[in-house]
């Protein structure tokens, strides 16, 4: 059995979870952001080159989308991979229209993008003494012996090869002639089936469910001469908010695309998105311990993730406390993890779990959400997520102590209600 | 340096009044300058601090170490929320208690306390009164002695005279 593929995104904070020889059955795919990659770029290659883990970079384009006001040197380094016109542009006044983008300006954005990536690899022959200390470290933190061999000039291409994406609003407006753009200069450069298309939808202030349409939409039109192995995101859609007709309706869309040979993986997703790999979905990203949903435009908003407990059973963080004391009142939500099980051996509850205990507990929780859903099954996760909401009401927290968990019945009535 | 400053001016706040203060931080002052009376009940008071932090982001409105670790959240209205916040502080301190203005205390609060192991203060215009006794909680040990850590670098060591 195929289980969903996980794509977790690598943060600056998180490569001794990256590195946890534990932690790294449990994702599928590491996802670089592009600020990251472009800014910390010798350090970021080698630890990528070095750690042996399928990866990709993600250009996160629409930060070059309307208007940059405040760019910060991490946005200024990713508009240099973006080409010398989207990098002058941020320079000079940080607004970018629809009209800016000519199909001179896409052609070099889209060529030096491509290239950037396809080459990445080849940037293991300038950092070999980065990639020396990251082998070391890695070979410590899995216990092994120190690397005695110098790391290969040549490292890994990424897993595949992402095209810059636009947030599109409907499929009359000008940013989907720009995408459109974009996926025919794609078709034009070598190799466009190995070139996969992202598909960004959403309007602020619109319903979800017609965010979902529009992805629809923008499916049905999918460029036929590159990959056809899409991501997508559906700006501001968190599953744990989203009514019931969206999800629904996200359900079907993932299932009859599919149906159709396209393969679809969700650029920031939870659980939600581990079910829908039952209709069909290939893959979801987020990263450790937050990015399960995005709004665009504050794609410049983003930074680490507060500390915080997954209750994997209600697939939703909480404060490390408010954890500790759902948990000591409901033994069913008690967690087996490796890191839960060593905090509780050594006496030490959630509240005093570190910030890289809090990741990696919740990379294994992740695996076991994808666990669930692969043995249970549709109907059995609706029974899962039914008996969590029942063990949550059982543990009765005092009024004054709240963990949403709304979400679990509008899941479960989804699912219920959804055609395989 | 400023939590310490609050805690001399909590102290010295001269509060005599009536009816139910206006502030929390009136209700806060009281607890303060009566928290002597607290000694039959938690010991000799060794340390108090203000607003520490104690998990997450959340703060006790007064943190004391005696023989045990106390954390009191005091609160005008909404005794679910201080409920809520005192309960949660049980996983880090010995000892957790609500404290809000006498004759403003719902039945609810005391059931509900008792029931969460959580302790109740009633603050009047002259002093303070345990309507019930917090349970002996069990918090984490690693935790609590960061707590404590905070206080210690949060308050000043002689409590005032108290």
């Amino acid at each position: 059995v195929t289980v969903i593929k996980h794509l977790l995104a690598y943060g600056q904070s998180d490569q001794a979870s990256f590195r946890d020889p534990r932690v790294e059955p449990c994702f599928d795919v590491m996802t670089v952001p592009g600020t990251i990659a472009s800014y910390f770029e010798d350090a970021t290659a080698a630890f990528v080159l070095t750690l042996g883990k399928p990866y990709l970079i993600d250009p996160r384009t629409p930060l070059f989308q309307d208007t940059l006001a405040s760019p910060r040197a991490s946005h200024t380094s990713l508009a240099d991979w973006h080409g010398p016109s989207v990098a002058a542009q941020l320079q000079a006044s940080g607004s970018f229209a629809p009209a800016f983008y000519s199909a001179a300006v896409i052609g070099e954005m889209v060529g030096e993008l491509v290239t950037r990536q396809r080459n990445y690899g080849g940037k293991a022959g300038g950092v070999a003494p980065k990639m020396n200390r990251y082998l070391r470290l890695l070979a410590e933190a899995r216990g092994d012996e120190p690397p005695t061999e110098e790391p290969s000039s040549d490292g890994p291409a990424p897993d595949s090869v992402l095209l810059p994406y636009f947030a599109v609003e409907d499929v009359s407006g000008p940013w989907w002639t720009v995408m459109q753009s974009i996926w025919a200069s794609a078709a034009q450069l070598q190799a466009p089936k190995s070139l996969r298309p992202v598909v960004c939808v959403g309007k602020p202030g619109q319903p979800l469910v017609n965010s979902v349409d529009l992805l629809d939409q923008v499916l049905v039109q999918r460029p036929q001469d590159l990959s056809s192995n899409l991501l997508f995101w559906i700006t501001s859609l968190d599953e744990r908010g989203a009514d019931v007709a969206t999800l629904a309706r996200l359900w079907s869309v993932v299932r009859d695309r599919t149906v159709e040979g396209v393969s679809l993986t969700n650029l920031y997703g939870g659980f939600f998105s581990i079910c829908l790999g039952l209709a069909g979905l290939d893959g979801f990203g987020n990263g450790l311990g937050y990015s399960e949903s995005r709004q665009w435009p504050a794609l410049d908003a983003t930074g680490a993730a507060p500390a915080r407990y997954y209750l994997r059973d209600l697939h939703v963080f909480a404060p490390p406390a408010t954890a500790e004391q759902l948990v000591s009142r409901q033994p069913a939500f008690v967690c087996d993890c490796p890191v839960c099980t060593a905090a509780r051996a050594s006496g030490r509850s959630i509240v005093a779990m570190d910030y890289a205990e809090l990741k990696s507990h919740f990379a294994f929780a992740r695996s076991w959400e994808r666990d669930v859903v692969d043995v249970l099954g549709r109907a059995g996760v609706v029974t899962q997520l039914r008996a969590a909401l029942a063990n949550y009401i059982a543990a009765g927290l005092p009024r004054g102590i709240r963990v949403a968990v709304d979400h679990l019945d509008r899941w479960a009535i989804v699912l219920d209600a959804a055609t395989p | 340096l400023a939590e310490a400053v609050d805690v001399e001016r909590a102290q010295t706040s001269p509060i005599v009044r009536s009816k139910r203060p206006a502030t929390e931080f009136e209700v806060v002052a009281q607890i303060v300058k009566h928290a002597v009376e607290l000694e039959a009940h938690i010991g000799p008071i060794q340390l108090v601090g203000l607003e520490v932090r104690t998990h997450g982001t959340s703060r006790a409105d007064v943190l004391i170490f005696a023989s045990d670790l106390v954390a009191i959240e005091a609160k005008l209205t909404d005794w679910n929320r201080a409920l809520g916040q005192a309960v949660l502080n049980t996983t880090v301190v010995d000892q957790s208690y609500v404290a809000m203005w006498a004759g403003y205390i719902a039945p609810g609060l005391l059931k509900a306390a008792d029931e969460y192991g959580v302790g109740v203060i009633a603050v009047h215009d002259d002093g303070l009164e345990i309507l019930v006794k917090a349970g002996a909680g069990t918090p984490d040990a690693t935790a609590r002695a960061v707590v404590l850590d905070r206080l210690s670098r949060s308050s000043r060591s002689d409590a005032g005279g108290m």
